[in-house]
């Protein structure tokens, strides 16, 4: 019993030190012009050619970019600011401009990833589509 | 002469399995689809519409690649294994969906499934898994199989509840993958892995070459490096393969022998990808690989 006042100090602690929490309303206040630059831009970007942009390391220095084919879904990482980013791009025929304005935003936002989600809605059984972008 | 003929049977009988001609084809199943009158509902599925029903597997048929697992699933494994059946047998597939759509129940080969009164009532409702939504079939295809198939992984989690897909109670471990492959398929597996322990390979781009002459080869790899984000803080969750893949192919980049990156091309969460990663990487997310085919067509 003497034990527990340490016990409840050593687990809000632990708790404290365990996660940071984002209140995610004031933070979409606060950055609205570019979150809602990055969602139009890929928006428009998805619609001509579908694709997905991720962050994979904490720096934001590295990042994965998923080009999507009818056939084929082709995965590539890079380092931000790579010239092979570029060549991929225009091989692939993608809006480069587009990309790297998607990519700069998410870089500044911290965001980690973007992609397109589609879900349906019963009973009319209609198509919808979700832009997502986790920090 | 009588030699003749048995050496030319023989050959014969030894091409054939060499060559493993698949036993049924898209254009059988599909016919059958078409000939079979089903009811326009089913009191044993009362969330699986007919249409959406016959849609589902007219698709899986046509374009077995395109089968979905859903967002946020633990049907991986299911999903994979669906990639043979609809590859080599789709008739039976179609036969078996059909009666576990009118009776039920249906047996594949000596298995009887028999699903339980929430796995009937949860299949066509499960939502915000991407096509999924509007695949029935495939949410009763693979809710009937994690509710056949259990493992020590699903002890905790005996009974489907709203919301079980995405838990253990789906979840499928390495000794389970491979038990469905050969109960369920028939096939003859050779597979080298664990759930905990990374398997040891002396020169893994050879080993995985080899393999892919012959049969399917299977991954059983950790998803959360080959798919997600590493912003991920705990080690625990990074540690442990989650996730089935089916390789493809494997080609060292640019052709370059000394390479250590390799183009591997496989199949996952209904297409296609190709990636190109490190031989280090590779032996990194591996836990198991399966190799597998029909009896005596696999070295």
């Amino acid at each position: 019993m003497r034990y527990l006042p340490g016990l409840c100090f050593f687990l809000v602690l632990v708790q404290g030190m365990s996660c940071t929490t984002i209140n995610i309303s004031n933070y979409y206040r606060k950055n609205q012009s570019t979150l809602d630059s990055i969602e139009e831009t890929f928006r428009v970007a998805y619609a001509q050619k579908p694709f997905s942009i991720e962050f994979t390391d904490r720096p934001f220095n590295r990042l994965s970019l998923e080009l999507i084919t009818d056939t084929l879904t082709y995965i590539y990482e890079y380092n931000v600011g790579e010239p092979r980013l570029q060549d991929t791009l225009l091989r692939y025929g993608y809006d480069t401009a587009a990309i790297n304005s998607i990519i700069t935003n998410m870089r500044s936002m911290e965001c980690t990833w973007v992609d397109n989600l589609n879900y349906w809605t019963y009973p009319d059984v209609k198509k919808h589509t979700l832009i997502y972008i986790p920090l | 002469m009588n030699i003749t003929y048995a050496l030319l049977a023989g050959l014969l009988l030894f091409c054939s399995r060499l060559t493993a001609t698949p036993p049924s084809t898209p254009k059988e199943a599909l016919d059958l689809l078409e000939k079979t009158e089903l009811p326009d509902s089913s009191k044993f599925w009362p969330n699986v519409r007919r249409d959406l029903f016959v849609g589902n597997l007219k698709a899986n048929i046509t374009a077995p690649l395109a089968i979905y697992q859903g967002s946020n699933t633990n049907f991986c494994g299911y999903a994979a294994l669906s990639y043979l059946p609809l590859h080599d047998d789709p008739l039976t597939y179609t036969r078996f969906m059909i009666e576990l759509f009118v009776k039920g129940t249906a047996t594949w080969g000596k298995i009887v499934f028999t699903p339980s009164r929430e796995v009937h009532r949860a299949a066509g409702t499960l939502r915000f898994k991407g096509i999924l939504d509007i695949r029935p079939a495939d949410q009763m295809w693979f809710l009937i199989l994690a509710d056949h198939f259990r493992s020590y992984l699903n002890f905790f989690w005996p009974r489907f509840k709203p919301g079980a897909e995405d838990t253990f109670w789906a979840a499928v471990n390495y000794g389970k993958f491979n038990r469905m492959i050969r109960d369920l398929i028939g096939y003859e597996v050779d597979a080298t892995g664990s759930d905990i322990f990374r398997p040891h390979f002396k020169d893994l781009y050879g080993y995985l070459t080899e393999r892919l002459k012959t049969g399917y080869t299977y991954l059983y790899v950790n998803n959360t490096y080959l798919h997600k984000k590493n912003h991920d803080k705990g080690r625990f969750r990074n540690s442990f393969p989650t996730h089935f893949i089916v390789l493809s192919s494997i080609q060292k980049a640019d052709n370059d022998p000394e390479s250590d990156l390799v183009d591997i091309v496989y199949w996952d969460y209904g297409g296609r990808t190709l990636r190109q990663v490190s031989l280090r990487f590779l032996k990194k997310i591996i836990f198991g690989v399966t190799h597998c085919g029909p009896p005596s067509t696999i070295k």
